[in-house]
């Protein structure tokens, strides 16, 4: 009968167990130097505004399990790619969950890398000697951009298409530079088999290379100060493994909560395309730079997205004060609010005059 | 007072409504298909009308049944607010040979491949071969299966919520910050 009392040799045999444990996990260390987690960071980095990265990176590590899923019944070939997943979702085994969490974790990624990114530009945690980093996590939200571009493209619906068309578009109007985002590169291939691959293989991977890289900086330059706690002494720091452990528990309910989005509001796949008109509107994220070729003609797209995307690399290079406290920048902030106020006006006209989107 | 007056003049813009995105086709059977297309998107009912007026003029009638497009128009016009538009995309579906409009053959079978002339779409093509009407899953709990999938994601919402405030840091960033103003305060 447990008495809920240890005896001596009951806690030695437990001594014993912990030991071995210890010597497997020292023994691995050893070889895969998982100790170098272990690193101090501060305590203010533990909540949830400066767990934003980490989540962005779970939502990441969502869409690949998702994706994998998926891939086993998508299929690149234009006749067939938008069947695909018609039967992908009424006849597969969580087959419409997969894609409901994909959708939605493609959505909640780019939300979070927002967030995450304004954090870091409202504590100015981008400044010396971060300005590297800040460039890499831009790349990033660029990758993820066109990460989520791509897989509209895939869906191989009216709206891909005319998003497909959009990107040709842009790409004649880069010459040369265009050549690899067109179809002349390879003209017997249909190109969404070329985006299929660019979807799956080479933007995740050159998202999770940057990634590494992302985090080999946070880890060398140590997270940054809050420029509002000045004496990190003052904090309790912690290790890095405590930090991951509790970003993954918010990344449990994040998978939870696309869990319900999936089940409660699955996502519409659109009629198969057909070229010559022009009706759907894009993903949200797209609103940005989508009213330009209606005002401006096709090349102000391009322009808009290399303005917008240059400006957010361009941050830490155009902002050299070393004030932090985003009191102290009000430039800076005017300037970013402005910019902001300027893109929920483009999204509110876009919501408004095009309101037939999927 | 200028950023105010930017966003109220981007909200009121007046957009261009359906843009044709190269130069229109003058084969009817490619205008009967844009026709179902916008249809089948929801397009505004003046887009199909024009689009569908415009197949009727078209230079190359070959491959369409023009009496059936002509019906079509005759519903749609005659049922304001879009009520006919479901009849007239069938109309419009069978008149045309869908591949014809398009030009593809059938789905290719394996080593049907380069061998001159590849017989699948390529390059941008559609590979269009059936304009299916968009697939709208139901919102909600369909079966059995949906509710196991809710309880699920209920269940990994509680354990991460709850775990995360176990392993919450001693201090709170609001705490923090208080500590350091008293601190400043009291020098």
């Amino acid at each position: 009968m447990n008495t809920g009392t240890t005896t001596p040799a009951g806690a030695g045999a437990t001594a014993r167990r912990r030991s071995r444990f210890r010597r497997v996990l020292d023994a691995v260390d050893e070889r895969m130097g998982i100790s170098a987690l272990q690193y101090e960071v501060p305590e203010h980095a533990n909540n949830l505004s400066w767990s934003l990265g980490a989540l962005t990176a779970i939502g990441f590590f969502i869409l690949v399990a998702s994706g994998i899923y998926i891939a086993q019944w998508y299929h690149p070939m234009p006749e067939v790619a938008n069947q695909s997943i018609r039967e992908l979702m009424t006849g597969v085994w969580l087959g419409s969950f997969a894609r409901g969490l994909h959708f939605w974790a493609a959505q909640a990624m780019v939300v979070l890398a927002l967030l995450h990114m304004f954090r870091v530009f409202l504590h100015a945690s981008y400044k010396r000697p971060r300005e590297g980093n800040w460039i890499v996590g831009s790349l990033m939200l660029l990758l993820a951009y066109l990460a989520v571009f791509t897989g509209t493209v895939l869906k191989w619906d009216q709206e891909g298409f005319e998003a497909l068309m959009h990107n040709l578009d842009v790409a004649e109007l880069m010459g040369g530079l265009g050549v690899w985002f067109g179809t002349d590169l390879a003209a017997q291939v249909p190109i969404v088999v070329r985006l299929y691959t660019a979807h799956v293989a080479v933007i995740p991977g050159l998202i999770f290379a940057l990634f590494v890289l992302h985090a080999l900086l946070v880890k060398r330059h140590r997270i940054s100060e809050h420029p509002a706690i000045p004496h990190p002494e003052r904090e309790h720091p912690a290790p890095f493994t405590a930090h991951l452990r509790r970003a993954t528990a918010y990344g449990l309910v994040l998978l939870g909560g696309l869990g319900v989005l999936a089940v409660l509001v699955p996502p519409v796949l659109g009629p198969t395309p057909v070229e010559g008109i022009e009706t759907t509107r894009p993903l949200w994220m797209f609103w940005w730079f989508f009213p330009f070729e209606q005002w401006f003609g096709i090349s102000s797209v391009g322009l808009a997205i290399a303005a917008i995307f240059g400006l957010i690399i361009l941050v830490p290079l155009l902002d050299r004060s070393p004030r932090r406290r985003w009191q102290e920048r009000k430039v800076t902030m005017g300037i970013a609010a402005l910019l902001v106020l300027i893109l929920v006006a483009i999204s509110v006209y876009v919501w408004i005059n095009n309101p037939n989107g999927h | 007072m200028a950023v105010l007056l930017l966003v109220f003049g981007l909200v009121l813009a007046s957009p261009r409504a359906v843009l044709a995105d190269e130069e229109e086709s003058d084969r009817a059977s490619v205008l009967v298909l844009q026709s179902v297309a916008l249809i089948a998107n929801g397009a505004p009912v003046d887009a199909v009308i024009e689009r569908v007026e415009d197949a009727l003029a078209a230079p190359d009638k070959s491959g369409t049944d023009l009496a059936l497009v002509e019906r079509a128009l005759r519903v749609i016009q005659a049922t304001p607010g879009g009520a006919g538009l479901d009849r007239a995309q069938e109309l419009l579906v069978d008149a045309v040979d869908i591949r014809f409009a398009t030009g593809y053959g059938d789905v290719p079978r394996p080593g049907e491949v380069s061998h001159g002339e590849p017989p699948y779409a390529t390059g941008a093509e559609t590979g269009m071969t059936a304009v299916l009407d968009d697939f709208s899953p139901a919102r909600g709990i369909s079966d059995g299966g949906d509710v196991v999938l809710l309880v699920l994601a209920a269940v990994s919402i509680g354990v991460g919520s709850i775990l995360a405030h176990r392993w919450r840091p001693p201090d709170s960033i609001r705490r923090l910050r208080r500590d350091v103003a008293l601190s400043e305060g009291s020098r």
